[in-house]
């Protein structure tokens, strides 16, 4: 097997309040491997470890390792040698709730690019277009580049986060809940999506829903109650009774 | 019929509504009726000004009461020297300051050093220009030359005068704008620096407007610095070692020591044109607002 993401005995805690504790976890590279949970056991706080996000709230602190596999080589996330920026950057995140600058749809790529790559505008407007393609937002979007990025839909603008994450062609993309704002027909063609990059990118999914966990998971995990994960096997994966039953045990 | 629906506790919450609005209603109409009956008073009084060669005597560049010759223009010019000078250095320090204290700077600094700014604001300012004469004036005669009271004296001191306001004008409206992009801003691969420089103040152009409204009505109202630091020569200086008079200085002068003759007419004058300075400032920045959209990071290019 082919591991993107290695996780050993993480703990991370907000002012005091452990949200994970020692927690291991192997990641394989493609995917996508999707992790659910109930909310408010530290999937969020799981994903944010990866690219070292936690460090941005107040209070947090982070123990254990994190080693990724970056341009084939594996990098240690909380090493001192790593700079926390060059890792964000091979490390894609989509939040949530689409979180597009309160600029233009164009300078929502254009912007990331030039300050933390040092793109040409030649070379950033190709990977524009490419990742604005690959996301399935160019033919809607190839016209209004200089609309404020908040005058797209909801669906739309989760495209273009989307989007801004693959413009930077990261090794690994982390998706919370990437379509918890959408409806059904946004959230199904983002699923797709996802699918589809799952042969370029290693892709870690956070879900709330077993639906789409099963519609996306080539690997799926469960966080527990007690802050650790347990692998849901392949058998179970493909055959829906057992894996609500085994839902059904672990939430 | 239409509100028999409604339950007696919501009919009291809306009564409620209503009086918080007319209470607030009468506060914002109070404010603007305040203004505007300055303003008029003072056009009421400097009206005789109008008539007849009062008004030219008025905007001329000679200010010698005993020849009978009240002209304010060298005030005007003072004022405005002094004003634009006191901020041309304030307001990138005041910009510097706040770029520091949100992420260019140690984060455990930040904290400390908006401390003293808050200080600051609560610094009399009769302190400030007591101090500066003590020891910025002696400094000034030292290391230059004349008497040290002098426009450079006045800018120096008015500058760390109005710091505060733009720095806790700015400081507030970075605390707006700056943590919802935060996490963003980082997920991208974005560093602290870049953030704030490409993101945070060009999205914070109101209160980088705002912030400069405010600290120039401050330097160009203040009078006890000038009074106190600039020397009071009525006249246009040549260099920043020369003398000048504000209109803010020159109407506590002339108040100080004279209340009936046609000088003191010409103090209306000052009055109307120091409004009128900070209208025109607080206007012209609108004005460029409204050219350029709020964000200034518009349209496309790659630059």
């Amino acid at each position: 097997m082919n591991s993107a993401i290695l996780v050993e005995d993480l703990s991370v805690s907000f002012a005091g309040q452990e949200v994970l504790r020692g927690l291991n976890l192997e990641i394989q590279a493609g995917g996508p491997t999707v992790l659910v949970g109930r909310s408010g056991l530290g999937k969020t706080t799981l994903l944010r470890a990866v690219n070292r996000l936690n460090e941005c709230l107040p209070d947090c602190v982070t123990t254990g390792r994190v080693r990724l596999r970056l341009g084939g080589e594996w990098v240690e996330a909380y090493g001192p040698a790593t700079v926390v920026e060059d890792l964000r950057k091979r490390v894609g995140m989509v939040f949530q709730t689409p979180n597009v600058l309160p600029v233009s749809v164009e300078r929502n790529i254009a912007l990331p690019l030039r300050l933390a790559l040092g793109l040409s505008a030649a070379e950033i407007e190709a990977r524009q277009e490419q990742a604005l393609r690959e996301a399935r937002l160019w033919d809607e979007v190839k016209d209004r580049l200089a609309a404020p990025a908040q005058t797209l839909s909801g669906g739309q603008q989760q495209r273009l986060c989307l989007a801004r994450a693959l413009a930077f062609a990261p090794d690994i993309l982390l998706l919370d809940e990437p379509t918890s704002s959408l409806d059904y027909k946004a959230a199904r063609g983002i699923e797709d999506l996802l699918l589809e990059l799952a042969s370029r990118y290693t892709l870690l999914v956070v879900s709330h829903s077993l639906n789409q966990a099963r519609r996306l998971a080539r690997f799926m995990f469960v966080l527990r109650e007690d802050g650790q994960v347990e692998a849901v096997d392949k058998e179970a994966l493909g055959d829906k009774e057992r894996l609500l039953t085994l839902m059904d045990e672990l939430f | 019929m239409a509100g028999t629906g409604q339950t007696p506790s919501r009919q009291g919450a809306g009564r409620g509504d209503q009086i918080v609005t007319a209470l607030l209603f009468t506060a914002a109409a109070v404010s603007v009726l305040c203004v505007a009956a300055i303003f008029g008073f003072l056009v009421y009084f400097s009206l005789p000004l109008l008539g007849g060669d009062q008004l030219g005597m008025v905007l001329s560049w000679h200010w010698r009461p005993t020849s009978g010759q009240f002209g304010i223009l060298p005030m005007v010019v003072g004022s405005l020297l002094l004003g634009s000078t006191a901020m041309l250095l304030a307001y990138p320090l005041g910009v510097l300051v706040c770029c520091f204290a949100h992420g260019l700077g140690p984060a455990r600094l930040a904290a400390p050093l908006m401390a003293v700014i808050r200080l600051m604001t609560s610094v009399p300012t009769v302190v400030y220009g007591l101090v500066s004469v003590f020891l910025l004036v002696p400094l000034i005669r030292d290391g230059f030359s004349g008497s040290g009271f002098s426009w450079l004296a006045a800018l120096l001191v008015l500058a760390l005068l109005v710091l505060p306001t733009i720095v806790l004008v700015l400081d507030s409206q970075l605390r707006l704008v700056g943590p919802p992009l935060r996490l963003t801003a980082a997920a991208l691969g974005l560093t602290r620096a870049q953030e704030l420089l490409h993101l945070t103040l060009p999205l914070s152009a109101r209160g980088l407007k705002a912030a400069a409204v405010l600290g120039f009505g401050r330097a160009v109202g203040d009078t006890l610095i000038p009074l106190m630091l600039a020397g009071n020569a009525a006249q246009v200086p040549h260099s920043l070692l020369s003398a000048l008079r504000t209109l803010t200085a020159h109407i506590a002068l002339v108040v100080a020591t004279d209340s009936q003759s046609a000088a003191y007419n010409s103090l209306f004058a000052c009055g109307v044109i120091l409004f009128l300075i900070t209208l025109a400032v607080n206007l012209g920045l609108r004005r460029i607002r409204s050219e350029n959209g709020p964000a200034g990071l518009r349209g496309g290019g790659h630059a």
